[in-house]
């Protein structure tokens, strides 16, 4: 289904789509007023995007310095061309250690949206792994059977009785109770358990510092080290792009991700993995996957930059007022929409044209993508492409015919006026997709044209 | 070719010219350090106790800590049990350390050297010492204090663990500790 479609499904609910609304713009709000709270901000914002830009330049470097240091340390270093190659790496490496070291065909995974990219839960599933998201939107979203609708919160679009009722039904909690605290608890129980049993975590990697080898990961609730400091074996799956030069640029990141997120000065837990503890094997997973492609193309290299903070989500008035969901891609919003046509035209055609182009989303981005510019660039591709659709294709080629010849337009003008002054009924009306939300104006006696030649002749 | 080379040298093709590196210096505020890491440390559900020095906290901890049932540390100076590798500390409920780096701007503590890694995490509580003359302003201070240090392991710890999955309500003590303490020391 497309965006426009999906998210026409989503606005059903309009008193559900408001609350939706209202909460992704209050957490914007709240990244508002953390970012206020720092005198050098915007200087901070370029710093990053120069930081980025430079790492994209010269990523080949970063990337062999990276592996060697990792190696240096102790860390088996995997290259993944695509999506499948990242499953069945993590798969080879599960099984070959199931085989030394016999144990639960159960993995802990704290959040990845690099695996959510690559399908990985199903993927390990079928092959007979069980995955257990431990990040408590993301648990709910898997005991719901559901894809996360954010990369940062994944289960904005679930209100608490509803989670209070899936609670019920899969961990036993009292029918009817919603309170966040209560229902946190029965997660926290629930969680500890597999925490203390299981001995394969996976995590993904925030930022991965090319001069030490080491692996940032943020998180806030403690499940990604709980999972991996419990383990005798610790994948964290990465995107190349996450790479940062040297330690001291974590200084420039970690002031913006969480202020750029939630609104937090900095997120709980920010670990920093080097090398593996005694008795525990530590592998890393470098996955293009599109990456490389996204590279080359000079328009929209600079979606590289990301760090998948999710403030251009929280602020985009699309994206409040459609879900993620209506997205259907692992990363939705904005960035995702400048992201997922690189992978595949076809299937992501819709979602450049998911936006009003407000610029938004490039105002709140802590490393400056010019998100709003490359989703009209991504428009310009894809209609060349031949990825629009017919009614749209037509349309478009009638207003040309129309604008280009100058007494076409001014008859059309003329016969148009004409209509919606002595037969509104024509236009207003529901076959006329600008009629659903609004009024259509009142139409003019006389073009801009005629009134100005008017005006001459008064002279 | 291996995926390796084929990656990097897609890359190497499709990368653009070499952009340079930005040089940057954001200086912190440096007035009264120990009072606005309080500050935002209580803002983000830490908490702060101003002691004089570790033997006032020995005493702070004997006081305060004995009704908890299980305490441990890698402070040998406090009188509690110490923290030794490969112990099973799932049902610990107190666990103090310390750091020597605190950051004001986020209320954030530097860990690192632990015995056993999961301590910090899988405690019910959090106790860390922290000396006042630690703490600097912002993460730039903080990376250029352990910019050579060789950890294998180190994390910044702001305060307790978290979530606000369910409604965007904030709920203390999500996987990690419920709660984080801070014991400020003036020397």
């Amino acid at each position: 289904m497309n965006h426009a479609k999906a998210a026409l499904k989503f606005n059903k609910d309009f008193e559900r789509t408001t609350w939706h609304d209202q909460t992704l713009w209050m957490v914007r709000q709240k990244r508002d007023r953390a970012a206020m709270t720092i005198d050098e901000w915007e200087n901070l914002r370029n710093t990053a995007s120069d930081i980025k830009r430079n790492v994209i330049s010269n990523l080949a470097n970063y990337l062999e310095q990276f592996e060697q240091q990792a190696l240096g340390n102790g860390v088996k270093v995997h290259w993944a061309a695509d999506a499948q190659e990242h499953n069945q790496i993590v798969y080879d490496i599960v099984n070959k250690h199931l085989q030394n070291k016999p144990g639960l065909k159960s993995i802990v995974k704290s959040k990845s949206m690099l695996t959510e990219e690559c399908h990985l839960n199903p993927f390990l599933q079928e092959k007979g792994i069980e995955v257990i998201d431990t990040d408590l939107g993301e648990r709910i979203v898997q005991l719901a059977q559901e894809p996360p609708s954010h990369i940062v919160m994944p289960c904005i679009h679930w209100k608490k009785e509803e989670i209070g009722e899936l609670f019920h039904q899969h961990l036993g909690t009292e029918k009817g109770n919603k309170d966040p605290q209560y229902l946190t608890e029965a997660a926290r129980q629930h969680l500890r358990d597999k925490f203390l049993t299981h001995k394969i975590a996976i995590t993904g990697v925030n930022f991965a510092v090319a001069a030490t080898g080491e692996m940032v990961v943020c998180t806030n609730e403690g499940n990604a080290d709980m999972g991996a400091h419990l383990s005798d074996l610790h994948i964290a799956c990465m995107g190349m792009e996450k790479l940062i030069p040297e330690r001291k640029h974590l200084g420039v990141f970690l002031r913006l991700l969480a202020r750029s997120a939630t609104g937090q000065p900095i997120t709980t837990y920010s670990s920093h993995f080097r090398k593996p503890k005694a008795g525990q094997e530590m592998h890393v997973i470098i996955v293009d996957n599109g990456r490389s492609t996204q590279l080359g193309r000079e328009d929209f290299r600079g979606s590289l930059k990301c760090i998948r903070c999710g403030a251009c989500m929280n602020t985009c008035p699309v994206y409040r007022r459609s879900g993620g969901h209506s997205y259907h891609n692992a990363v939705a919003g904005p960035i995702g929409s400048i992201l997922a046509p690189n992978i595949d035209m076809a299937k992501n055609a819709d979602l450049p044209f998911a936006s009003t182009l407000c610029g938004s989303c490039s105002n709140v981005c802590p490393v400056k993508i010019d998100i709003h510019q490359q989703l009209y660039k991504w428009r310009q591709v894809l209609v060349k492409e031949g990825h629009t659709t017919l009614g749209k294709t037509i349309m478009m080629q009638g207003m040309s015919q129309v604008m280009a010849k100058p007494a076409v337009f001014k008859f059309t003008g003329k016969v148009g006026r004409m209509f919606m002054r002595n037969w509104p009924g024509l236009m207003n009306n529901s076959l006329n997709p600008w009629y659903i939300h609004r009024e259509m104006p009142e139409a003019p006696k006389q073009s801009f044209k005629e009134w100005y030649q008017d005006q001459q002749k008064k002279q | 070719m291996s995926s390796r080379d084929k990656i990097l040298q897609k890359v190497r093709e499709n990368q653009p010219a070499y952009s340079a590196l930005p040089v940057f210096d954001f200086a912190g505020r440096d007035n009264d350090l120990p009072t606005r890491f309080e500050t935002v440390l209580k803002s983000i559900g830490g908490e702060t106790v101003r002691l004089k020095n570790l033997e006032a906290v020995r005493e702070y901890l004997q006081l305060h800590a004995s009704e908890q049932v299980k305490v441990i540390t890698d402070v040998p100076e406090l009188g509690f049990p110490i923290l030794v590798g490969n112990q099973s500390l799932h049902d610990v409920d107190l666990f103090i350390t310390t750091s020597r780096l605190g950051v004001a701007e986020n209320g954030a503590c530097w860990i690192e050297n632990l015995q056993e890694r999961v301590a910090p995490f899988i405690t019910q509580h959090l106790v860390i010492i922290l000396k006042n003359q630690y703490i600097v302003s912002t993460m730039h201070h903080a990376y250029e204090i352990i910019s050579d240090t060789d950890y294998d392991f180190g994390v910044f710890i702001a305060g307790p663990s978290k979530t606000a999955d369910i409604e965007q309500s904030l709920v203390l003590g999500a996987h990690g500790a419920r709660s984080c303490t801070v014991l400020l020391l003036e020397e």
